[in-house]
């Protein structure tokens, strides 16, 4: 675990920054990197260490706090949050997952990634879960 | 006469060779403030600019000296403005050429997600000396206000003869200590707005670095100054420690922008104008790293930007009123 947890964003790719921003501090969270109670920059520090406009940090926040992985209070910033254990995903949406890391697969197979090293990425992603 | 010419003679060397030297005071990433690729510099293109920039700059500095012999009595400012100015075109002649070979800067972005709020480390308490030593002076002069002359110089000439005095008053004796007092505390809001408005990277610190020491040097000389109605204090005295702190601080600044492992921040070549004034209204960032030398500079595409330049030259045009007058 990292002593200071780092994201990272490519202003040149399609996805748009803030998807970037959710996705990187989502897996953080994931993989344990960001324990419960940790405090995050303020939106305005966050937008200028990676500089990207206030909204658009300001929205990725919100939408982890959607999640139910951040406490955004008035004043006080973002905190992480001890999120309860999630109910079992149902089976449409076991569904839509599967779906989805299928066409990552494929795309990944498409941009010419052998099949080796997509199972070593899948299996050091899955070493990397808490 | 001779004074003259000698002291602008000294002055044109020491601008030559700053401007010789420029272009090298800035990131490996940056040649003539532009985005390269890391080997531009050394190719035959890269070489062949720096060699005309440096042929164009002797031109011009040999003028200069020719300025300073023909006509005496001019020469300090004609010579210096001719080379200041000649010297300036140069560099842009220079960057408009490098232009051509810029590449794209990077567009990848790290940023640790740390709240540690940045704290200033420990040592900014040494920016609190510079102010004791204008204070203990005026406490001394306080002390001493019968021997001041009613009478005394505060302005010398090129040959270190007064030639503008002021009568002994307040605004005399303590004005330069509260112009002192101003400046350096100026400098440090200016040092501790950028530390706060920029993004984490080293040169934050060495810039603060560099300003409590400019601090110090410049409270050196004020209190140097601010003493002599009483004390005699050589001229050199006040020259010598400001020639060995821009000697010591572009030696110092070249080292860091030069280390190899040093990264750059990356901005776009599109927002520099003249490859000093940053505007970039994207860019949260209300102060950038300089491309040219240690430092930052405001960007000028945010709003609050031009609040403090307001503010820094209300304060400025304010500190004339601790100038002494002539008497």
């Amino acid at each position: 675990m990292s002593r200071d947890p780092k994201i990272r964003i490519d202003l040149a790719l399609p996805t748009p920054a803030y998807r970037q921003i959710v996705d990187g501090i989502r897996t953080l969270l994931v993989e344990g990197a960001l324990a419960p109670g940790c405090r995050l920059p303020s939106v305005r520090r966050l937008a200028m260490e990676l500089g990207v406009h206030f909204n658009t940090v300001g929205e990725a926040y919100r939408e982890l706090s959607t999640e139910g992985w951040l406490d955004l209070r008035q004043g006080r910033g973002a905190t992480v949050l001890d999120r309860s254990k999630p109910e079992p995903a149902s089976p449409e949406r076991l569904a839509e997952f599967r779906d989805r890391l299928r066409n990552l697969v494929t795309q990944m197979r498409a941009a010419g990634v052998p099949a080796p090293k997509i199972v070593a990425e899948l299996r050091a992603a899955k070493e990397n879960l808490k | 006469m001779n004074g003259i010419i000698t002291v602008s003679l000294l002055l044109l060397a020491l601008v030559g060779a700053t401007l010789f030297l420029l272009p090298y005071f800035s990131s490996r990433r940056f040649y003539f403030t532009i985005t390269v690729a890391p080997g531009f510099p050394a190719s035959e293109a890269g070489r062949s600019i720096m060699r005309g920039y440096h042929t164009q700059v002797a031109v011009i500095l040999a003028a200069s000296a020719l300025v300073v012999a023909a006509i005496p009595y001019a020469a300090l400012v004609a010579s210096e403005v001719l080379l200041g100015l000649g010297g300036g075109a140069a560099f842009l002649y220079a960057r408009s050429k490098v232009s051509r070979y810029s590449v794209a800067p990077e567009t990848v972005r790290e940023a640790g997600l740390s709240a540690d709020e940045e704290h200033l480390p420990r040592w900014i308490l040494w920016a609190l000396p510079p102010f004791l030593f204008p204070a203990a002076a005026g406490l001394w002069l306080r002390a001493h206000w019968s021997e001041i002359p009613v009478r005394f110089p505060y302005h010398w000439n090129a040959h270190g003869e007064p030639n503008r005095w002021a009568i002994r008053s307040e605004r005399a004796v303590y004005g330069p200590l509260l112009l002192c007092a101003a400046i350096i505390l100026l400098i440090l809001l200016i040092s501790l707005a950028a530390f706060y408005g920029s993004r984490r990277s080293e040169q934050r610190l060495a810039t603060i670095k560099l300003a409590v020491a400019s601090m110090y040097c410049l409270s050196i000389v004020f209190v140097g100054v601010a003493v002599m109605p009483v004390v005699h204090v050589p001229i050199w005295l006040f020259v010598a420690p400001g020639v060995l702190f821009t000697i010591g601080a572009m030696a110092w600044q070249y080292k860091f922008l030069n280390a190899p492992s040093r990264g750059a921040e990356a901005t776009p070549d599109a927002c520099w104008h003249l490859g000093q004034i940053y505007y970039n209204p994207q860019d949260p960032a209300l102060f950038v790293q300089n491309r040219l030398g240690l430092g930052y500079t405001a960007n000028f595409g945010n709003r609050l930007s031009w609040v403090l330049l307001g503010v820094v030259l209300v304060a400025a045009g304010g500190m004339v009123f601790f100038l002494p007058r002539s008497g």
